[in-house]
């Protein structure tokens, strides 16, 4: 058997194989890259919920960090699925640190804030004067802060010492202290997380990698239409082999037929009307001879 | 034309289609994505600090079941000694009442057992958060060789063997038992393990007899004073990350353990801690990460003192340890 007679059958069949695999293939990268779309998508949209749930964490009527701590895991159980690039992979890392560094501060701030705004009277007014002169410098040092503010209220708070024994108010000044100290060390710290995760540009990071995995859609797009585009054609194409494979076999047999029939007529010359050609081929077996039968 | 002819095309066709149609079969296959029926609570909003423990439930009451199963054989530790329940008893707290768990082979663990019940409201787990959900957090014993010292290898081949799990894994999935089959039925279990209707629960939600004076009073102190900066939301706690010692110093038993800081290795994480809820606090002495202290008003003490720098009169801890007992409540039954 000769089967480079088949060559363009062959080639019809590796043709459509080929596309055909490629739209599948192209099948298979569309829900992979929507796969990693989704959490992108998601992110992008939880994100910005939770920058402002952790920005209120600020305010005081935030009195618990419910919606926030949800929308902190949501984040984080995103950020663990999404497939981005280092950068943003960075970004992201940073900024899940940052919001919980804040939120610890930021909360605990809130409540220092308030204990030491509280007025406590004693009989002590040297002592109330102190508190009170604190407490003054200290929500002006929160207003504005600055370092010679901060030093100046570093020397008052170390300039009284806190005897339990003797001064009846001892509780109140020794809370006093430690939430000043905690305030005066940890209040720009809190500032510069605020002003970090304002800053940071994770949305901007997110749409780009949104606009990577889009244009990569699109590619698979096309490649999905060539692949059909491709996979129909070599069909169309092998038909049309086909097509033409039986024309030409059709066409051979009856060259052969008007060859027997012109040589037979010079064979018999004259005799040639008185002679019927019975012609029969049998489809199945081309090499069976043609049967030639004479009626006289 | 020959009929052999038209028969090799259409098997060429066939064989050439075999190979994208198998593709496609594999590629999705692979990326075959249980859907998952997610647990639904019925929260109710209140306005103040603590919230309210939702009343009604939605979830899958097969996988409940298979998860209670689950959490109570022996078969998911390596030598059959050890369940989730031998550290968390849902009875009685949720945790063991001992200051560390004791695991396979006797073996000590190096933090107290957090109790299981309303973790599903925590937003990270274990004392140092370093699991962001309950699924991810079931590995953690698993593999622990001081708690259950297996591997999912060993497990699923034990729980395969196991005739009513068998059967139970299949008659829900027909992937039968498999490492995502065991985490989601545990999973489910541990969700529905809420326990709404505490004394503070009806308070919040109009009660005002669910109290006593003694623990309204307590309820008092505990906002005034602070406690709710850390302890607040449904959990009354299990929302954030807080430094123990945030203000003031620590005492030396508590100090040792860094905490988040042993992951990170970073300095701002230096005895950090997941705030741990005060949800059933009173069923679950000892306390602290590390249950070195034993009683409730030393751990009002010491949380006064560390967090807020607050040295509290004998009554007012008295007036907040009996609000802590107000933070009790039995499990909710799943119908």
């Amino acid at each position: 058997m000769n089967l480079s007679r088949y060559i363009p059958e062959f080639a019809c069949l590796l043709l459509f194989t080929f596309f055909s695999s490629l739209w599948v293939n192209s099948l298979k990268e569309d829900k992979t890259t929507s796969e990693k779309l989704r959490p992108l998508l998601a992110l992008e949209k939880l994100i910005p919920q939770h920058e402002v749930e952790l920005l209120n964490a600020n305010f005081s009527d935030q009195l618990h960090y419910d919606q926030l701590a949800q929308l902190q895991s949501e984040v984080e159980a995103l950020v663990f699925d999404v497939n981005v690039g280092d950068t943003a992979e960075q970004l992201f890392k940073d900024y899940k640190e940052t919001s919980l560094s804040y939120i610890q501060l930021t909360s605990m701030l809130k409540t220092s804030q308030r204990l030491i705004s509280e007025n406590v009277r004693s009989e002590n007014t040297q002592l109330m004067n102190v508190s009170d002169n604190i407490r003054l410098e200290m929500f002006s040092f929160i207003s504005t802060p600055d370092k010679t503010d901060k030093a100046t209220l570093i020397k008052l708070l170390n300039s009284f010492e806190i005897d339990r024994e003797q001064q009846s108010n001892w509780r109140y000044l020794q809370l006093v202290k430690l939430h000043s100290l905690f305030i005066l060390d940890n209040y720009e710290l809190t500032a510069t997380y605020r002003r970090k995760l304002i800053g940071m540009p994770v949305i901007e990071a997110i749409v780009q990698e949104r606009a990577l995995l889009q244009r990569q859609i699109r590619r698979t797009d096309i490649k999905r239409f060539v692949g059909i585009f491709g996979s129909v054609s070599g069909l169309v194409l092998l038909f049309i082999v086909v097509i033409k494979r039986h024309e030409y076999a059709l066409k051979e047999t009856s060259e052969q037929h008007k060859e027997f029939a012109t040589s037979l007529m010079n064979m018999l010359g004259p005799h040639a009307g008185k002679v019927q050609v019975e012609l029969a081929q049998d489809n199945d077996n081309k090499d069976r001879p043609i049967q030639i039968r004479r009626r006289t | 034309m020959h009929t052999h002819y038209y028969i090799s095309l259409i098997l060429g066709i066939f064989a050439c289609s075999a190979v994208p149609l198998s593709l496609y079969y594999l590629s999705n296959e692979q990326s075959t994505i249980q859907a998952e029926q997610a647990t639904v609570y019925h929260f109710e909003k209140v306005s103040g600090a603590i919230q309210p423990i939702p009343r009604q439930i939605e979830i899958d009451t097969r996988w409940v079941s298979l998860g209670k199963a689950l959490f109570i054989t022996p078969l998911l530790s390596k030598n059959n000694t050890i369940s989730c329940s031998s550290c968390h008893l849902v009875d009685f707290g949720g945790d063991d009442g001992f200051p560390v768990s004791t695991g396979i082979d006797n073996a000590e663990g190096e933090r107290n057992s957090p109790t299981v019940l309303n973790s599903s409201f925590n937003f990270r787990q274990f004392w140092d958060g370093r699991a962001s959900s309950l699924s991810d957090q079931i590995s953690g014993p698993v593999h622990n060789p001081v708690e259950m010292g297996s591997s999912w290898a060993e497990i699923i081949k034990k729980l395969s063997a196991d005739i009513y799990f068998s059967r139970a894994f299949l008659s829900l999935d027909p992937h039968g038992v498999t490492r995502e089959n065991i985490v989601k039925a545990i999973t489910t279990y541990e969700e529905s393990l809420i326990t709404p209707d505490a004394p503070i629960d009806r308070y919040l939600l109009g009660d005002n007899t669910a109290l006593t004076e003694q623990q309204q009073r307590g309820l008092h102190h505990f906002i005034n004073h602070g406690c709710t900066t850390c302890h607040q939301g449904i959990n009354i706690g299990g929302n954030m990350y807080q430094k123990l010692g945030r203000v003031n110093t620590i005492p030396d038993i508590l100090i040792k353990d860094l905490g988040k800081y042993q992951i990170t290795k970073k300095e701002q994480d230096r005895n950090v801690f997941k705030v741990p809820s005060l949800r059933n606090v009173a069923d679950t002495s000892p306390y602290f990460h590390n249950g070195a202290v034993d009683n409730l008003p030393q751990a009002v003490r010491i949380m006064a003192s560390a967090q807020l720098g607050r040295e509290l009169p004998e009554q007012e801890v008295e007036d907040i340890v009996a609000l802590l007992h107000a933070f009790s409540s039995k499990v909710i039954e799943v119908q």
